[in-house]
């Protein structure tokens, strides 16, 4: 018995069935109650999948600690933080029971004040690296790229009010380009997409797509 | 009695509170002078926070759907079996059982891929295809003609299945000229997404008290600078 | 220009250019300069869309959103809320707020709706609008709220259960709502594949309000009217502004964006000049 619970076919049988049947009932309008029902399941498994990624995290950190690899400190660090806000969050009040004020408090100051400006210093970093694409990377070694710049720089001019300050014939060339020229050509890419997700989809459920149950048996 | 409403403290008045947002965002900021201890404390400060709230985030929401339903005592079938596929995830720390997470992780990307699936069906596919009249009124008639060509040419830039006739390779080289219109337009109007955010927070930095951190900064970065160039580093 | 790096530092030329970069933006911040911010039609359609809720109809915010992505699609968000809650008290419509991307979410509502405190303290929660927080699942969650609201939004962000909101009481699917602001700073494909007005007959609009980098990825569905309008980035957020008249953030913003993007348009013609330059003086290959 325990080798057929092990086999790797029961996930993909799983899988199959469940996809199936959400499948079926949207192309038919039959039995949406079972439909529904899945898909609900789908939120309450996303969150105990939520704090299964972490646990891996946290593992490699304490290792990092307890043999005193280089950098250790950063991630003591990382786990003070980690324990004060986990710590704070559940004192301070969780899954609609109120806590104690003082600890909601300190919970919504790491929150807003420490993990907002920092997490937008990251986002910001693409922003930088934008300018040194344009300085190293923009350079017109054939027709296409040529294309692609005069392109980017009319959308530059569109996009930024200054464009129309400086030639108010930029706003319809650029709107032109963005919604025709590039919505044909978008178009092209998404029908390309959508036939790629059921293709992808296909072959999970034939059993030749397993990279999603960790990429093996 | 409904709760009233989301209140907080508004701490925008709190001077301190905006100085370490200010040390915060200078903190990441400092590795596009070089990376330091300084960039590496944000950076560690960020992934422990964040880890401690996707934590907190997960058990708020088990509590709320899950345990409170559970003790009350308004269990269905459905929410018994959901609640059992959860736990199997946690069994991929026990060696003898792992295997049965796979069941959990099957689940529940299969009904991310069948909503997907219907989705693409509909939204990406059948609803790309109608495309507008080539002789609709004015420029809307050679706008869809445009539109037209464009998304023809660029699947079959996408066509893999066939030999690469003389036809063929000219169509995708025009095809290749669409996708590169396309990738001009995203490449320009990404320049206004992702500029937002530095700008976001050079307002913030240069707002006093944030400012004075800001200027703290600069001189140290400054004298950094220079007394590498003395030492010839 | 082969770039030699160091481990741990960018190269110079690399600095000096951020250098630059950052001075320019900062500069308006400083100083105003104060350019005209032309409205653009979808943002201007999409006022009108939100404009035109009656008494009565019912207007879900949904932001696919993380705090950290504030500065580019906050502006935004904030003037449609704030004309939400201007809505609320002057036409009697009804607002439900949620997010289902990450549990990041939350701490982005929490921060919007601390801004436009002013709009919404004197509202009745529960009555006239209802702030739901984090429903994970994304996709999955939003095909729960389409086909059973109840069960996607089964208590609010303070444990409240659905079936003690007043405001939840006669909304059963997504065709008991009128109109759908949706925010999101990743793929908006989300929202024609389980929200769109071709599919729900009751559900009348959507507006997807997202980075100007994904306008493009959008534009065949705004087409194909499985979304109805689109407010763009920063820029739809500051023209938003213009147009409910509260200017605030967005305009701000606008000032910066346009010499950024003077910037970017320069690096780029200077480097293909010198390319060009460097490239015409190295002696051809004679072909033999």
């Amino acid at each position: 018995m325990a080798v057929i619970l092990k086999r790797g076919e029961i996930p993909i049988i799983l899988f199959t069935v469940v996809s199936g049947i959400i499948l079926f009932s949207y192309f038919t309008g039959l039995i949406p109650e079972v439909a529904d029902e899945l898909i609900g399941w789908s939120i309450i498994l996303v969150s105990f999948s939520y704090i299964l990624g972490l646990v891996t995290l946290l593992r490699y950190h304490l290792v990092r600690i307890r043999k005193r690899e280089k950098y250790w400190p950063y991630s003591a660090i990382l786990l003070a933080f980690f324990l004060m806000f986990l710590v704070s969050g559940l004192l301070g009040g969780v899954g609609g029971y109120e806590g104690i004020a003082v600890s909601k408090e300190f919970k919504d100051f790491l929150w807003l004040h420490m993990l907002a400006p920092l997490q937008t210093g990251v986002l910001s970093y693409v922003g930088f690296y934008m300018y040194t694409v344009f300085f190293r990377g923009a350079r017109t070694r054939s027709w296409d790229i040529g294309i692609m710049l005069i392109t980017a720089i009319l959308l530059m001019l569109y996009t930024a009010p200054i464009g129309a300050a400086i030639w108010p014939g930029f706003v319809p060339i650029g709107a032109w380009l963005k919604d025709v020229a590039n919505s044909g050509a978008y178009r092209g890419i998404m029908i390309g997409v959508g036939i790629g997700l059921i293709a992808l989809w296909l072959r999970a459920v034939l059993g030749y797509e397993k990279s999603y149950l960790g990429g093996g048996r | 009695m409904l709760k009233s409403r989301n209140v907080r403290r508004s701490e925008e008045n709190m001077e301190w509170v905006l100085i370490v947002e200010a040390v915060m965002m200078l903190l990441i900021w400092s590795f596009l002078y070089r990376e330091s201890l300084f960039y590496r404390l944000g950076e560690h400060i960020l992934i422990g926070i964040y880890l401690g709230f996707s934590i907190y985030m997960g058990i708020d929401v088990l509590l709320k759907r899950v345990f409170v339903p559970l003790l009350s005592g308004n269990v269905t079938v459905g929410l018994a079996l959901s609640i059992i596929l959860g736990f199997l995830f946690y069994t991929r720390y026990v060696k003898p059982v792992s295997f049965m997470s796979r069941w959990s992780v099957a689940v529940l990307t299969g009904c991310g891929s069948a909503v997907a699936v219907s989705g693409a069906i509909k939204a990406m596919i059948v609803g790309q295809l109608p495309q507008g009249s080539w002789f609709a009124e004015g420029i809307t008639g050679f706008n869809n003609f445009v539109m037209s060509i464009a998304t023809v040419f660029v699947i079959v830039y996408f066509l893999f299945t066939f030999k690469p006739t003389r036809l063929l390779k000219s169509s995708a080289k025009f095809g290749r000229f669409w996708l590169m219109i396309c990738f001009g337009v995203m490449l320009g109007t990404f320049l206004l997404s992702n500029i937002g955010y530095p700008i976001g927070m050079a307002m913030k930095l240069l707002t006093p008290p944030a400012l004075y951190v800001t200027i703290i900064a600069i001189l140290l970065i400054a004298a950094d600078a220079l007394y590498r160039r003395i030492k010839g580093t | 220009m082969a770039a030699k790096t160091e481990l741990g530092r960018f190269p110079t030329a690399d600095r000096v250019i951020f250098l630059v970069f950052l001075i320019l933006i900062s500069t308006p911040l400083v100083v105003l300069i104060g350019l005209p911010i032309p409205i653009s039609e979808s943002t201007r359609k999409s006022y009108e869309l939100m404009n035109s809720l009656k008494s009565g109809d019912v207007l879900v915010m949904c932001f696919e959103m993380d705090v950290g992505a504030f500065p580019a699609l906050g502006p935004g968000d904030m003037a449609a809320l704030k004309h939400a809650f201007t809505m609320v008290k002057e036409k009697g419509i009804k607002v439900i707020i949620f997010g289902t991307y990450e549990s990041g979410v939350k701490i982005y509502i929490d921060k919007i709706l601390q801004e436009t405190k002013e709009y919404w303290e004197s509202l009745n929660y529960g009555v006239d609008w209802v702030n739901f927080g984090w429903i994970p699942g994304h996709e999955t969650a939003m095909a729960t709220f389409a086909r059973d609201v109840h069960t996607a939004c089964s208590v609010d962000v303070y444990g409240t259960p659905v079936d003690e909101l007043p405001i939840m009481k006669d909304i059963k699917t997504i065709n008991d709502v009128t109109g759908i602001w949706y925010t999101t700073y990743s793929s908006p494909d989300m929202l024609p594949r389980q929200w769109s007005p071709l599919e729900w007959p009751g559900l009348k609009w959507t507006i997807c309000s997202t980075l100007f980098g994904t306008v493009s990825w959008l534009m065949p569905y705004v087409n194909a009217g499985s979304i109805t309008s689109y407010v763009a980035d920063q820029r739809g957020g500051a023209e938003y502004e213009v147009l409910i008249g509260k200017r605030g953030l967005g305009c701000k913003f606008m000032d910066a964006q346009s010499l950024g993007h003077i910037y970017g348009i320069a690096l780029i013609i200077g480097s293909n000049v010198y390319y060009l330059y460097t490239h015409a003086k190295k002696p051809k290959r004679k072909e033999e």
